[in-house]
């Protein structure tokens, strides 16, 4: 036994504390801090502000997070404010709602979505710098990321665009 | 009740609040609050419940204090610690353990 279970059909409802991981395949509503990782699993769903070292998301969050690391592999369901230095979301996991990173140095991870929208800014169209608006979140910045180099991908097409021949030269 | 197939909550786990639903659970942590499952609850030798226990069949090998009631069967083993309102149709005591509290043995 190296963590707690909870399996479907159970639901806890109130706060859960302390230092061993937990892993929930049933319902939790309220709220979490834990000293140590949280996991959701597929099927599992968790309505709740969490607080822990790592937290996983398999299954469907809604509410707020905030860890170290949090990752949403592709079976993830997500809705909320997420907060960790390091924050991954794997290509097929659904998410709605805003990031935050900080300013700390995200543990380096090939799947952090920070190393990802770093290197989407390399690509960014025409040298032109991303500004890091604090309104904006990483993931905001990875979209308009991708929605100029779609631009830029489709530039004959578009009126404005396709009359500036430095575009073109790009 | 096989454990294999139940809710484990371990030591280092504090629950306050509610615990509802329909399947087995055994509690190794901490919980304080109400425990209310159509199914089976242990609380094993290093859990601590404190509050309400509503269940099937209720053992309690570790600490329990407040109320519990079993629609079977409570079950006080050797290492069990409680003191509580205990309503059942059935209750067992066993050897060594400590009681200090009411027993209700309802008709089922």
């Amino acid at each position: 036994m190296s963590a707690s279970k909870i399996l479907a059909g159970i639901r806890i409802d109130g706060k859960l504390t302390g230092n061993a991981d937990i892993k929930i395949e049933g319902e939790i509503y309220g709220e979490v801090n834990l000293d140590s990782s949280i996991f959701i699993a597929e099927g599992g769903k968790a309505e709740a502000k969490i607080k822990a070292i790592n937290i996983f998301l398999a299954g469907t969050f809604i509410g707020d997070a905030e860890a170290d690391f949090i990752q949403i592999t592709p079976t993830g369901r997500v809705n909320g404010k997420l907060k960790a230095p390091a924050i991954s979301i794997e290509k097929g996991a659904k998410f709605t709602g805003s990031i935050e990173m900080g300013e700390g140095e995200a543990p380096s991870s090939e799947t952090s979505a920070e190393a990802i929208s770093e290197s989407a800014d390399i690509e960014s169209p025409d040298g032109e710098e991303i500004i890091d608006d604090p309104e904006s979140s990483e993931i905001g910045i990875l979209k308009s990321s991708i929605i100029d180099s779609t631009i830029k991908h489709h530039a004959p097409f578009l009126p404005g665009r396709a009359i500036d021949p430095e575009s073109e030269e790009n | 009740m096989s454990s294999s197939d139940a809710s484990v909550i371990i030591p280092g786990t504090v629950i306050n609040g509610r615990i509802s639903g329909s399947t087995p659970l055994r509690l190794e942590g901490e919980m304080k609050g109400i425990i209310d499952i159509s199914s089976d609850i242990m609380v094993g030798q290093n859990g601590i419940m404190e509050g309400d226990v509503i269940a099937n069949n209720i053992m309690v090998e570790g600490r329990l204090s407040g109320k519990a009631s079993g629609r079977e069967c409570i079950v006080i083993a050797p290492s069990g610690q409680v003191k509580a309102e205990l309503t059942a149709p059935a209750v067992s005591i066993e050897k060594g353990a400590k009681f200090s509290g009411k027993i209700d043995m309802i008709e089922s």
